[in-house]
């Protein structure tokens, strides 16, 4: 690869003469192909590398989950941001918290749903119902009209007349249904709209369908690819009987009429399967007792492509209970229970249909039972805050709601608690962000890389993570300038399905990452591999595959930790440990053709500070009992299936 | 903001604001009573009417007769127990009713207090605050990224480099993240991939010549600038919509103030002495 650039610039060069140096009119056959000058280890197929590019460079990066004061909750909580408040802090503006503190982002997101809860988002649609009996009568119809031609004012001061004289008609106890009155739903749909910067910041159109079954947690954020004028022709689907229903299946079938009727394109992604108490990911029955069937298989996965995998109540990526030899797969575990005001104590045998990785092997068994992988999801991190604000920066981080923003009080106070345990207020996690490998920053672009799950989920942390997979990468397609040019040639980008080969080789992966420039050096990368043996079993494994450092594996096949530089008392660290970036190219060395697999990176950044310890030092007070001082922030891949 | 506050006030929309929402006040006070009061309940067909236009907003067909059934009984279900609710005073001190109440009047005041405004009044907030408008710069740039090089290492890179650009692609290290073109990357995108000292550098060295090196978290860059394009604010025709959308939030939020200023001033707030215990 290197010594690619300087042969090629002789003939280009000498070409180039000769052209200068015929007359114009002179006719110089062109090379049938000018690719075929390049050497075989460039991959690029121009010679400028960045001529006919037609993949992302960098991961555009956002929260698929932002409530806002329009919550329900998120106001009972104390929240007053608005949706406009939210798209303007997260693109980079300086604003008021909801408790009066002024709050900035370290830099940008370049994208974010506000996603507010669906029931109740229509209220002032009910308040001003009844339009029929308002024009019915003769003062209310000339009401309506004078208000509709502008002379809103005047009309304004005449009710109040007739109210103070105690003369206004009983027959118009309802105010007109004027379009200034807008829903709530409406108002979330402008704000996206005024926001929504093609190129520079996106706005998405979303919602929370937030189906609780006695407690079990089983939301879905719903995202638009689509603009207002197909987003407003339907209502959100809520989760109350007679309008909603808080079945999965249920909403589905919105999802469905609503692309029926309006030719628009809608997704739908989970989250916090650990408050579900065994629910989130069934194998066997669904909630409500149903087998799961052909029907539900197929249309989770035609609906569901993404998995919200951590996000402030707990990560939700493994479980050390289901993946005993992970020594990190317990990081920041909530698993107490559900989401009731007393939780529902959570047994083991719920812990299989909570985690994502378990999720990720169930679906290669239900694939093999009903011919469809309902739970082949891509991975995103998301914050799930109800303060309008999307803070995932342990430095930066304003909590899971307004009542739970900074104050030297918020650690201590009980979040869950039942005869399990107590989740305090310090349990809360500072994450997650979703970072998406879209060329345009656009609905369109993010949307239909949501898509193709060509996505990542971190813990708040940006590092920057590319992760490919084929059958002949070489250690030479990672050492261009360029990797990602061979990544998408030769292979698949994270989400994808390995193609298919001849022959019996074993697949290779290519993963490398970068750090984050405001955060922590990296620690190690590591691939986890699902599979399924002939018998129906299904299991995993976790390879540490480049690392920094001269550290070797112990005799347990453990890489020893990498050290830990974390001040508490000062909140500090130092990047002495650690490598700024990491990339290897990794081949399976347990690979069986015969069984469907899955692969996902796992990147870990070295400890820094978690954000319980950096509020301990802002506040003067100590850290709380149980709370870890440091944290590893990581990044979670999509994976890429192999199948036989 | 006194000024600002008085000039909001003169306006006639004010005094609008302040009947819609004084009218808002009165619709509490007068049909409470009669409510609780009154043991009738009428199902309207506008309210019938409204429940099936939301059952088909949201399901794009109408109810069956079944259905409809479920939506009537379920109407009343929810009015009887909402009037005996009141009655046994059930929505009084609560947090949440509170609450929606108070996001109720904002949102009726927001609704009242949108309007068009003109391009005088959008020039005039366009020139208040041009650096809210302000169109980030943008950079074009050529680099080599240094991974755990040394000073010396760097320098003598980057003499090779100024004679010979083909040096570039020999002693670049492998980012494949760091792409070793940027092209029209604005200052926001520069700081948040390098920080903001970085960013602070890169701007100031000259364009032309292969220079540095400067220090990013990630180790030593050698640097080509091709092109600086300075920060600008444009002109009201070229982010019209932004400006409006922008003048529009800040009417709404002085429209507000204004209001409950106002609201506030009609009561006599009596605050009592409080000793705020040790922690």
């Amino acid at each position: 690869m290197k010594h690619a650039y300087k042969s090629i610039l002789v003939p280009a060069l000498v070409l180039g003469l000769l052209v200068a140096s015929l007359p114009a009119n002179a006719q110089i056959p062109p090379p049938k192909d000018p690719s075929d000058m390049l050497s075989g280890s460039y991959t690029g197929t121009s010679y400028s590398p960045y001529a006919g590019r037609s993949f992302p460079t960098f991961p555009l990066w956002g929260d698929t989950h932002l409530h806002t004061g329009n919550s329900f909750d998120a106001g009972a909580f104390g929240a007053r941001l608005t949706p406009e408040d939210a798209y303007r802090f997260a693109r980079g503006d300086e604003i008021v918290s909801s408790t009066g503190i002024p709050i900035k982002l370290s830099r940008p997101l370049d994208w974010l749903v506000v996603s507010d809860h669906s029931d109740n988002v229509g209220f002032f649609a009910d308040l001003f119902a009844g339009k029929p009996s308002i024009l019915s009568d003769p003062t209310g119809r000339d009401w309506y009209d004078r208000i509709k031609a502008g002379d809103g004012p005047a009309v304004a001061y005449e009710m109040i007349g007739l109210f103070a004289n105690g003369n206004f008609p009983d027959s118009l106890m309802y105010w007109p249904d004027t379009p200034e009155f807008k829903s709530v739903w409406q108002r979330n749909i402008e704000a996206a709209e005024e926001y929504n910067d093609p190129g520079q910041f996106t706005a998405f159109i979303g919602y929370e369908w937030t189906s609780l079954v006695t407690g079990n947690n089983m939301h879905r954020v719903v995202i638009y690819r689509d603009d207002a004028d197909k987003a407003s022709q339907m209502v959100p689907y809520t989760t109350y009987p007679p309008f909603g229903s808080p079945n999965p299946r249920d909403l589905w079938k919105w999802l469905e009429s609503y692309e029926e009727k309006t030719g628009g394109d809608v997704l739908a992604l989970a989250h916090n399967g650990n408050l579900s108490n065994g629910i989130m990911f069934p194998v066997r029955a669904q909630y409500d007792g149903k087998r799961l069937n052909k029907e539900y298989v197929t249309e989770r996965a035609k609906w569901e492509p993404l998995y919200e995998a951590t996000q402030i109540k707990g990560d939700g990526e493994a479980h050390p209970y289901l993946s005993p030899d992970d020594e990190f797969a317990d990081y920041e575990t909530w698993d107490i229970g559900n989401l009731d005001t007393v939780p529902t104590v959570k047994t083991d045998d719920m812990l299989a249909g909570e985690y994502a990785r378990e999720a990720l092997k169930n679906g290669l068994v239900l694939e093999a039972r009903l011919g469809t992988n309902p739970y082949k999801f891509g991975m995103v991190g998301s914050t799930d805050s109800h303060t309008g604000l999307a803070t995932a920066q342990e430095d930066n981080f304003f909590g899971k709601h307004s009542g739970a923003e900074p104050k030297p009080e918020r650690m201590e106070h009980p979040f869950l608690a039942n005869e399990k345990g107590t989740i305090m207020g310090w349990g809360m996690v500072a994450s997650g962000l979703a970072a998406v490998y879209a060329q345009d920053n656009t609905r369109e672009a993010l949307f239909d890389a949501m898509a193709r799950k060509e996505v990542y989920a971190t813990t708040g942390s940006r590092m920057m993570v590319r992760f490919f997979g084929g059958w002949d990468y070489t250690d030479a397609d990672m050492a261009s300038r360029n990797p990602a040019f061979a990544g998408y040639q030769k292979g698949v980008p994270m989400g994808g399905d390995l193609r298919q080969h001849s022959g019996g080789k074993s697949p290779t992966f290519m993963v490398y990452a970068l750090k984050d420039a405001f955060g922590g050096n990296l620690d190690r990368i590591q691939i986890i591999k699902g599979w399924l043996d002939s018998r129906g079993n299904t299991h995993e494994k976790v390879y540490d595959v480049v690392w920094s450092g001269d550290r070797a594996p112990g005799a347990n096949g453990k890489l020893p930790p990498v050290g830990n530089t974390v001040n508490a008392a000062t909140a500090n660290f130092t990047n002495t440990i650690g490598a700024s970036e990491l990339g290897t190219v990794w081949t399976d060395p347990d690979f069986d053709a015969a069984q469907s697999a899955f692969y996902y990176a796992r990147v870990l950044e070295i400890p820094t500070p978690r954000w319980s310890t950096i509020e301990a030092f802002r506040f003067g007070i100590s850290i709380p009992e149980g709370a870890p001082v440091s944290t590893q922030e990581r990044a979670y891949t999509s994976p890429i299936w192999y199948t036989p | 903001m006194f000024d600002s506050i008085r000039t909001v006030m003169r306006e006639p929309l004010l005094h609008f604001l302040l009947a819609g929402a004084g009218l808002f006040l009165l619709f509490n006070y007068v049909s409470e009573p009669k409510m609780t009061g009154d043991d009738q309940i009428i199902v309207t067909s506008g309210q019938i009417e409204h429940l099936v236009t939301l059952f088909v907003k949201t399901r794009v067909r109408p109810p069956s007769d079944a259905e409809l059934r479920g939506l009537i009984d379920n109407y009343i279900l929810e009015e009887v127990l909402y009037r005996e609710a009141t009655a046994i005073g059930l929505d009084q001190d609560d947090t949440i009713i509170r609450r929606r109440l108070k996001q109720k009047m904002e949102f009726l005041v927001d609704d009242f207090s949108a309007t068009e405004p003109t391009d005088e009044e959008l020039q005039q907030f366009l020139d208040a605050d041009p650096d809210r408008f302000q169109i980030d710069a943008r950079i074009s740039f050529e680099h080599v990224y240094l991974i755990d090089a040394s000073l010396e290492a760097a320098n003598a890179t980057l003499a090779a480099l100024q004679k010979d650009e083909a040096v570039k692609t020999d002693n670049a290290l492998a980012s494949g993240l760091l792409p070793g073109h940027f092209e029209d990357a604005s200052e926001t995108s520069i700081t948040s991939q390098f920080g903001g000292s970085f960013k602070d550098d890169l701007f100031a060295l000259e364009p032309g010549q292969w220079t540095g090196p400067v220090e990013s978290p990630f180790g030593l860059h050698l640097i080509r600038i091709d092109q600086i394009v300075e920060a600008r604010v444009p002109a009201l025709a070229e982010i019209r919509s932004v400006v409006k959308r922008d003048w529009l939030a800040d009417r709404r939020n002085k429209a507000r103030q204004v209001l409950f200023d106002e609201l506030r001033a009609k009561y006599t707030i009596t605050i009592e002495e409080y000793e705020a215990p040790d922690l």
